[in-house]
């Protein structure tokens, strides 16, 4: 009897190949980030805080983040053995949160000489912006590695609210992901990553002013 | 609301989320979201106007033979469900 084997198949078999890997290279990889940021986060003032977050997708979190990648967000049924999870930019993943934003450059430079080389994703608060509310970059953590991770630098209320809003509406339905890319819906979304940001701006700006009165 | 999306609704077109497209039956034609990033207001209010008389659908941009075929089949099952 013939074997039909969608891509589907073919890609939970990968993930479980994958796996001893993927566990590994996430300890690798959240153990030399928080040994970088060590002097820093020793430095950091009370209010300040600098939160090391390591996550492996699971199986099918990154196949659903597979097929939206591909064009229409479908397989091809036509050659369903040719797609790989080692495509994805971050099967493994380091988010580093930082509060307030002044310290996300201090952390990019603990970080930069150990990312070197590795493919940067600046996000902007908005479309058309220059301001940064984080900075991805993605590589692997050694030539011998299979997959891909990425490591997020990103200020803590734009990265608590991606993970309030990965947990309440995504992670439960991933197909509702393509919502976000809706024009209107990528609006409405970057005017709440621009308000966190402010909000974070104007309150270190008052601790600011208030150090120096004191 | 984004002048992009402002165009494709006003003629006629539906976001289709789990395939990233808009998408509108009657003229049995579907913009990626992606095709339409990548282009200009100008170029979307071309493509809007042009007529499709095939009888088959219009993709911007064509997929490949696999994924049409897929696609096509759930527009097209949609279809009959909401006859």
């Amino acid at each position: 009897m013939p074997s039909i084997r969608i891509a589907e198949d073919y890609l939970r078999s990968e993930y479980v190949r994958l796996l001893p890997a993927m566990q590994r290279t996430a300890i690798a990889v959240e153990t030399e980030v928080r040994h970088l940021l060590l002097g820093l986060t020793l430095d950091l003032e009370r209010f300040e805080r600098v939160v090391v977050k390591t996550r492996l997708k699971d199986s099918e979190s990154a196949i659903d983040a597979l097929r939206r990648r591909q064009p229409y967000g479908l397989f091809d049924p036509d050659h369903a053995e040719t797609y790989s999870l080692t495509a994805l930019p971050d099967l493994v993943g380091v988010r580093v949160l930082v509060f307030p934003p002044r310290r996300l450059d201090e952390v990019r430079a603990a970080l930069a000489p150990r990312l070197n080389g590795w493919m940067a994703d600046p996000v902007a608060a908005t479309a058309r912006g220059s301001d940064l509310i984080a900075l991805k970059y993605s590589g692997r953590w050694t030539d011998a590695d299979p997959v891909r991770s990425e490591v997020q630098i990103v200020s803590m209320l734009v990265g608590l609210f991606w993970e309030v809003e990965h947990s309440a509406i995504y992670k439960p339905n991933p197909n509702l992901r393509g919502i976000a890319r809706s024009m209107e819906m990528s609006q409405r979304i970057a005017a709440v990553e621009t308000a966190l940001r402010e909000f974070e701006i104007e309150f270190q700006r008052i601790v600011d002013d208030a150090s120096r009165v004191f | 609301m984004d002048a992009k999306e402002r165009l494709l609704r006003q003629a006629g077109y539906s976001y289709h989320f789990d395939r990233l497209a808009y998408v509108n039956r009657e003229a049995r034609k579907v913009f990626a979201v992606e095709t339409i990033e990548d282009h200009g207001e100008d170029w979307l209010v071309r493509k809007l106007a042009e007529p499709n008389t095939s009888g088959a659908w219009k993709f911007y941009d064509e997929p490949a033979a696999g994924i049409r075929r897929a696609f096509v089949t759930e527009l097209e099952n949609a279809e009959h469900t909401h006859r």
